[in-house]
């Protein structure tokens, strides 16, 4: 069956286009239910025959549900609870959540995507018996609610026999009541999980409706906030100039002051905005709509307000979260208040409206002067307190408020009305007691949005199916891999160190000359493009190391076995294989996959005892000799070039044995042999850098553009766009960040000269830059932190070197 | 989850077809009376009309081979084939390559020796553009060329396919066209099974290649089953009113 769908939307350019588009109707859409007998299954069948029958006292018989578009939007985090299984996701209701909360559709796929949940999608628009034609006079909204209610009640038909039923989930009252109309099974989220006895701390992941509910209380004062304006108003306020959009930036110290970076008439600035009403219901992170204040009421700085704040008299709550700053920063804020009233006053806004929330889950606790003890077990009104010192508080409706004092929440924003002095949340999960240590890592885990959970199936079926005995097979040999299996190979790291990623080794040719080689895990093996390890791990990005424990970015079987380069196991690797004079010129290199086995792994402690002991003449002590020597006249040449060195210091926790509790912080000590393995890492990186170049000029290599002028002066402008990074680090927020500090710096240092040279040092710890700036410093800091930083300072280095060509 | 996700998980996609479906297509032979041949044809909702005049002499003496005739195409798309009315000049360079096109894809398949000295005009107009105009374009001028009865080797059957993630698409729509994925226009003999037109735009890897080949010569199959049917049924028709006229002048 064919239907056409015509509407007319509005393109780009503004004009408006008639779209008409085809719309096939099918009958062989099947049920995916695997009691089902009279559908014909393409696929295999996703929902449960006998599903789950929890104690549901509302439901007591095998059931399905059917979730309307605003359960999946308002009610997530209760779905991600794992006792609600078999649910049918509508066609309809995906294409709304997707086009109304990109955040919401990518945790909902993530659902539909485990096996263990039973989520399965419907297309019901496709359906020749469900689909249904929007009616004259119908709004798009009521056309939704009632393809939902058709689908509804087309299973219900359909699974009455396999004796199923299917119950649709909707918290409006109206969809609900034209559901009992047609006599189409229903239900609202709260009376389904109070039907569930053993559950009852889901009733606290649920969201209230909040209107009203202040009232009730009595609890909020008389106060109102300004209107948001509405989208269409702010793009077309933004377009003409009347209002300024940025992401708002609230300061560490004070949650009621605000900023964002944004173009005045061209120039980039920072705009202030002061107090809870012009702030205006904005939290952290928001994209907010500014208009700004007559040039009478622009502040100088933030901190004038503040004192002025305290002086309007706010709650006495208020005042004691402010006296928690420590004497010195106040006595800090105090001065630069005086020294503030000299400087001009700061372009000041406030907010009008709000084009996109960056509300997200946050880590906290409960106020306990909030918590009216007495009555722990029924409904009460709570603050909650974020971590994060930029948000406000949260209002919680709780009915466990007793339990949760005393311990560390995770807790989301719903909403925040006009009348709410405070934003309306809901209690998400608890992750333990205030002060314990296991908790508080997952505190930080959580607020650094670093990926923490095992690792999904998914994920580790990519696995080799060998698992721990997987062995190099002569079939790894056949596909043109090199049998080094014979080289004196060793790897040096630190002490402790499990994943073992590179390994050197070094040989006498005939000539006189040295063969060294560099030796990196062929982790390429195991982690092919595109699965979902590859990806898993892309997201994860590195490997996270904390004071007990460490978060994998790989599955541990790769990280610390099959791609660990440990003494004595034959192993996958990538060689760099250089042939080089005694005085470490480079006569030629070249790279091949490769099976090695590694004779000896050494901390920089053995390997510099080894170095210095004279009795040892094994293959491997010599081979260390001699890379020392090479090292140490590398180093020379590259210093004397000119090279960059940012000393990141690295630093090792004392743990107690026992309780694995950190006592002491050590730094840890640089000795020759550390220098010596960097040393050669950089000079890989260098050859691979050198042979990319030769091959993929286009695609990429660093690419070093200094368009430099004597009329604008102090105008550099550097070209990075062909950083040599892989192209996912190329299209990561820090790359991007990078190239534009480094162009920045010379730009503000006025000559290329300065970039290159040793200099950047210096330039880095001077640089007063803009917050941007700021923020891609620090950036720069993280990537030199990790392997990638070999990269770009060995493309600074190639940089010289065609200087001097 | 991204916007434009071709194919859903179910393996539907956005118009709900599967991947190895075609549109629903329809022909109609000679609804232009003047013309000596000429057809109507119907991919979903891309309209193509083509006309066929001739053999007829040469219109410039230059034109004129002795040794075969010349093919003559033109290729237009109406300016309110798209949602956005767009007027197009007849010396637009993307015309004259869909004209050039055709062209290559039917050379080989007329018999253009039995005709020399002489021309052959084929006029395609694109009425509605809703994806696949080219391969809608060769298979309405196939029917007519062989409404106006002249001689071809086989039907030529064209389609367009597309690789998108592990599957291939069949017969692309303007939804999916528009994306970044290749596509690829093919145009067979179906009863050889030789290709006359491989017609791409974009990159695309080898290996996806056979694949995808399969796949257009599938549909080039079924596409050819609808113009074989469509031309049957006219030649009965045809049969049936020229007994009738037979009859009329027999009494």
């Amino acid at each position: 069956m064919l239907r056409s769908k015509a509407f007319v939307h509005r393109n780009k350019k503004g004009n408006v286009v008639k779209v008409v588009k085809e719309h096939y109707l099918r009958d062989d859409i099947s049920c995916s239910s695997k009691a089902c007998t009279t559908c014909t299954h393409l696929t295999p069948p996703i929902l449960a025959s006998d599903p789950p029958t929890y104690p549901n006292t509302a439901f007591p018989k095998p059931h399905y549900l059917i979730p309307d578009t605003n359960v999946f939007l308002h009610q997530m985090d209760l779905l991600e609870k794992p006792f609600l299984t078999n649910i049918i996701v509508l066609q309809v209701v995906l294409e709304e959540v997707k086009h109304r909360s990109a955040a919401m559709a990518a945790r909902l796929k993530v659902l539909m995507d485990d096996a263990d949940r039973h989520f399965c999608l419907f297309s019901n628009e496709h359906h020749r018996d469900t689909y249904v034609e929007r009616l004259p006079e119908e709004s798009p909204n009521d056309r939704n609610d009632r393809a939902i209610r058709v689908a509804t009640k087309w299973y219900t038909e359909h699974l009455t026999p396999a004796g199923i039923q299917v119950i649709m989930l909707s918290n409006d009252t109206e969809n609900r009541l034209r559901a009992n109309a047609s006599h189409i099974p229903s239900t609202s989220v709260l009376e389904y999980v109070q039907g569930l006895p053993d559950h009852p701390e889901l009733l606290d992941v649920i969201v209230h409706d909040t209107d009203g509910d202040l009232e009730g209380t009595g609890e909020a004062p008389k106060f109102s906030y300004p209107h948001h304006i509405s989208p269409l108003a702010i793009s077309s306020g933004v377009k003409s100039g009347n209002l300024l959009q940025g992401t708002l930036n609230i300061s560490q110290h004070n949650y009621l002051e605000g900023s964002i970076y944004t173009k005045i008439q061209g120039i980039e600035q920072s705009v202030l905005i002061l107090g809870r009403t012009h702030l205006n219901r904005a939290t952290q992170g928001d994209v907010v709509a500014v208009q700004l204040l007559p040039k009478e009421e622009w502040r100088t700085t933030p901190t004038s307000v503040v004192e002025e704040e305290d002086e309007e008299g706010k709650s006495p709550r208020e005042a004691k979260r402010r006296k928690t700053l420590s004497p010195d920063e106040e006595m800090k804020d105090v001065s630069s208040h005086e020294e503030a009233v000299k400087s001009p006053p700061q372009p000041t806004a406030k907010v009008v409206g709000i084009v996109r929330r960056q509300w997200r889950h946050y880590c906290g606790f409960i106020d306990r002067r909030t918590v009216k003890l007495d009555q722990t077990m029924s409904y009460q009104n709570v603050l909650f307190f974020a971590m994060d010192r930029r948000l406000p508080k949260i209002r919680l409706r709780t009915r466990q408020a007793g339990l949760l004092l005393g311990q560390r929440i995770v807790v989301t924003i719903d909403s925040w009305a006009e009348t709410s002095k405070y934003p309306m949340g809901h209690f998400v999960r608890a992750l333990g007691a205030v002060g314990d240590k296991d908790t508080e890592t997952e505190v930080l885990l959580l607020e650094h949005d670093c990926p923490h959970g095992e690792f999904s199936r998914k994920v580790l079926a990519c696995l080799p199916e060998e698992g721990e005995n997987w062995v190099v097979q002569d079939a790894h040999l056949a596909q043109g891999r090199r049998d080094l299996r014979d080289l004196p190979i060793c790897s040096i790291d630190p002490p402790g160190c499990t994943d073992i990623d590179d390994a050197l080794h070094v040989q006498t040719l005939p000539n006189g000359n040295y063969q060294v080689g560099v030796h990196i895990a062929d982790v390429t093996h195991f982690v092919r493009p595109g699965t979902p390890m590859d990806v898993e791990a892309a997201s994860r990005g590195t490997t996270v190391y904390l004071v007990n424990k460490r978060i994998d970015m790989l599955p541990s079987l790769l990280g610390t076995n099959l791609c660990s380069l440990r003494s004595n196991v034959e192993r996958l690797a990538f060689s760099c294989l250089w042939e080089m004079t005694p005085d470490a010129q480079i006569v030629g290199v070249e790279f091949t996959k490769s099976v090695i086995a590694s004779k000896a792994s050494l901390t920089y402690e053995e390997a510099q005892l080894r170095i210095d002991d004279p009795s040892k003449e094994d293959a491997v002590t010599k081979g260390i000799r001699v890379l020392n020597i090479l090292a140490k006249k590398l180093r020379a040449r590259r210093m004397e070039r000119g090279a960059l060195t940012l000393a990141s210091p690295e630093v090792r926790f004392a743990l107690e044995n026992d309780s694995q509790d950190p006592v002491d912080v050590e730094m840890k000590e640089m000795k020759e042999t550390n220098a010596l393995v960097e040393e050669f890492m950089l000079l890989a990186n260098i050859s691979v850098a050198e042979k990319i170049f030769s091959r993929f000029p286009e695609a990429s290599m660093l690419r070093y553009v200094v368009f430099f002028s004597e009329k604008d002066a102090g105008y550099a402008h550097v070209k990075l766009t062909h950083l040599l990074l892989p192209p996912i680090f190329r299209r990561h927020p820090s790359t991007r960040a990078l190239v534009s500090f480094i162009s920045f710096i010379s730009t503000s240092t006025g000559s290329c000269e300065s970039f290159s040279r040793a200099n950047l040092t210096s330039g880095l710890a001077k640089v007063r830059a803009p917050r941007s700036i700021r923020r891609a410093r620090s950036f720069l800091a993280r990537i030199l932190s990790t392997r990638i930083p070999l990269v770009t300072a060995s493309s600074l280095e190639l940089v010289e070197r065609d200087e001097g060509n | 989850m991204s916007r434009n996700e071709l194919i859903s998980p179910e393996g539907l996609r956005l118009d709900g077809r599967r991947a190895n479906e075609l549109r629903r297509h329809t022909a109609k032979l000679g609804p232009l009376s003047q013309a000596d041949g000429s057809a109507f044809l119907q991919h979903g909702h891309t309209k193509a009309l083509a006309a066929v005049y001739g053999p007829r002499e040469p219109r410039h003496r230059a034109h004129a081979m002795h040794d075969r005739a010349y093919l003559n195409i033109e290729f237009n798309i109406a300016p309110f084939a798209t949602g956005e009315r767009k007027k197009r000049n007849k010396s637009d360079k993307r015309l004259l390559e869909m004209a050039h096109f055709v062209k290559q894809t039917f050379e080989p398949v007329i018999m253009t020796r039995l005709y020399p000295r002489s021309q052959i005009d084929l006029y395609i107009q694109i009425l509605q553009d809703d994806g696949g105009a080219l391969h809608a374009a060769i298979n309405a001028s196939t029917l007519a060329l062989i409404h106006a009865g002249i001689p071809m080797k086989d039907y030529v059957c064209a389609v367009s396919v597309c690789c998108y993630k592990d599957a291939s698409l069949l017969d692309l729509n303007r939804m999916e066209e528009n994306t970044e994925h290749a596509d690829l226009t093919v145009a067979v003999l179906p009863k050889s099974g030789d290709i006359s037109l491989l017609q791409m735009e974009s990159r695309l890897h080898a290996d996806k290649l056979s694949d995808l080949m399969d796949l257009s010569i599938a549909g080039c199959r079924q596409i050819w089953k609808t113009l074989d049917g469509v031309v049957r049924e006219n030649g009965e028709e045809e049969q049936q009113k020229a007994s009738e006229v037979s009859m009329v002048l027999e009494k």
